[in-house]
Order: structure tokens, then sequence, then C-alpha cells
């Protein structure tokens, strides 16, 4: 069981409820933000995985992308998922330290659960959290 | 014929909705559906491919392996 914390910033619902239906069945708790402002107010929140699309309505997701890697989760995995075909587009994401830029026709739910889960760091935010909570107590 | 103009990205957008879908339920009923119903979605699944890869294209962004796994219309026939 994963238990990761897992961000997915998409404003597609159809296709969102897909992802985070497979992300939950592999364990993970996923918060869905379905446009920029709502993802900006989550990022004061730390997360284990972001995913992070590009034409979202409010603020776009480059732009999120450089205020994440200035906050608390600027060492978080962010996949950028997008259906923008765009060289240009991706180089920029990946200088501003995206972990990949995969194209929504280019892999299914499963596909993409299953390159998330391979970049999931090892102690999740959820599995630390359960530690610190069940720390074992008695006397001094 | 006319030419039309489209937006890459709305497209494939909707593209990639259908392919989910179709993955999705190839994946969860795919052992209870029958050879027949299988090979109905399957074809759906080729056809949607097909047609992604051609927006692709349009676009200048296949990649051979795009263009080389795309199967052809008359292979659906």
């Amino acid at each position: 069981m994963n238990m990761g914390r897992i961000l997915l910033v998409d404003d597609d619902k159809v296709n969102s409820s897909l992802i985070v239906n497979k992300l939950q069945m592999a364990g993970n708790s996923v918060v869905h933000a379905p446009e920029g402002e709502t993802a900006l107010a989550e990022f004061s929140e730390q997360f284990d995985f972001i995913i992070l699309d590009i034409m979202i309505p409010r603020i776009d997701g480059v732009t999120l992308l450089s205020h994440l890697k200035k906050g608390i989760n600027k060492n978080t995995p962010v996949f950028i998922y997008t259906n923008l075909i765009s060289d240009e587009k991706k180089q920029e994401c990946l200088t501003l330290g995206a972990a990949d830029y995969i194209l929504k026709v280019d892999v299914t739910p499963q596909q993409l659960t299953d390159r998330i889960l391979a970049k999931l760091p090892t102690t999740s935010t959820a599995e630390s959290r359960n530690q610190s909570e069940n720390l074992p107590y008695g006397p001094i | 014929m006319a030419d039309i103009t489209i937006n890459s990205h709305d497209v494939l957008g909707k593209l990639s909705i259908i392919k989910n879908y179709l993955a999705v339920v190839l994946e969860i009923e795919g052992a209870s559906l029958s050879p027949k119903q299988r090979n109905y979605l399957n074809s759906a699944m080729v056809a949607n491919e097909s047609l992604i890869t051609y927006i692709k294209q349009q676009s200048g962004n296949a990649t051979s392996e795009d263009v080389a796994a795309a199967p052809t219309p008359a292979k659906l026939r």
C-alpha cells in the first residue's frame, strides 16, 4: 500500500475522476483542484506527488509550477499532464523542475498511475503522520 | 473538400477521454465481456489511437513510433 498524498490539478472533471479513482485504488489519498486559485491554496500543504495540467482556468500550470518550486513542495515530484503539444512549453516546464511532461493521449489512467507509483518517495507524508501519531510512550 | 482548422489541444482532450474510458472498461470488465464485445471495444480503441496519431501528425508532432504503431483505416474494415 502506497499511502501517498497526491494533488491533481486539472479542469477536466471527466478525465480527472478516472485518474483520482485509479490513484485511490492504489492506496493514495488524492486532492483534486479543478483550477489554478484552488491549487495555489492547496500548495500550503505538503504533497508526495503533484500532477499538473497546463491549460487551466484562473492561473495556468506553468505559473503554478514556478510557485511550487519556491514553497514547501519544492522537492515534490511534479508531472505535467496535458494535451498541449509544444516543445517550447515542454522545455520550459522541465527547466522549471518538472519531473516529466506527459501528453494525456499517450497514457491510460493505469499507465499514469504506474508511472507515479514508481516515483513516489518510500516514506510518504501520510506514513510519516501515522508513525508520529503511533509513537510508543511510557515511563521516562 | 473544405479544409478544417482545428485546435489540437481541444480535440486531443476529447480523444483522451474516449481512450481512457475504453481502457478502463476493458481493464475492469474485460474478463466478463464476450470475445465479440471485446473485439468491438478494441476496434474502437484502435480507431481512436489512429485519430490521435493523425491529429499529432497534423500538428507536426507525431513520432515515427506513433506513425508505425497507428493502424490504417483499411485494417479496420
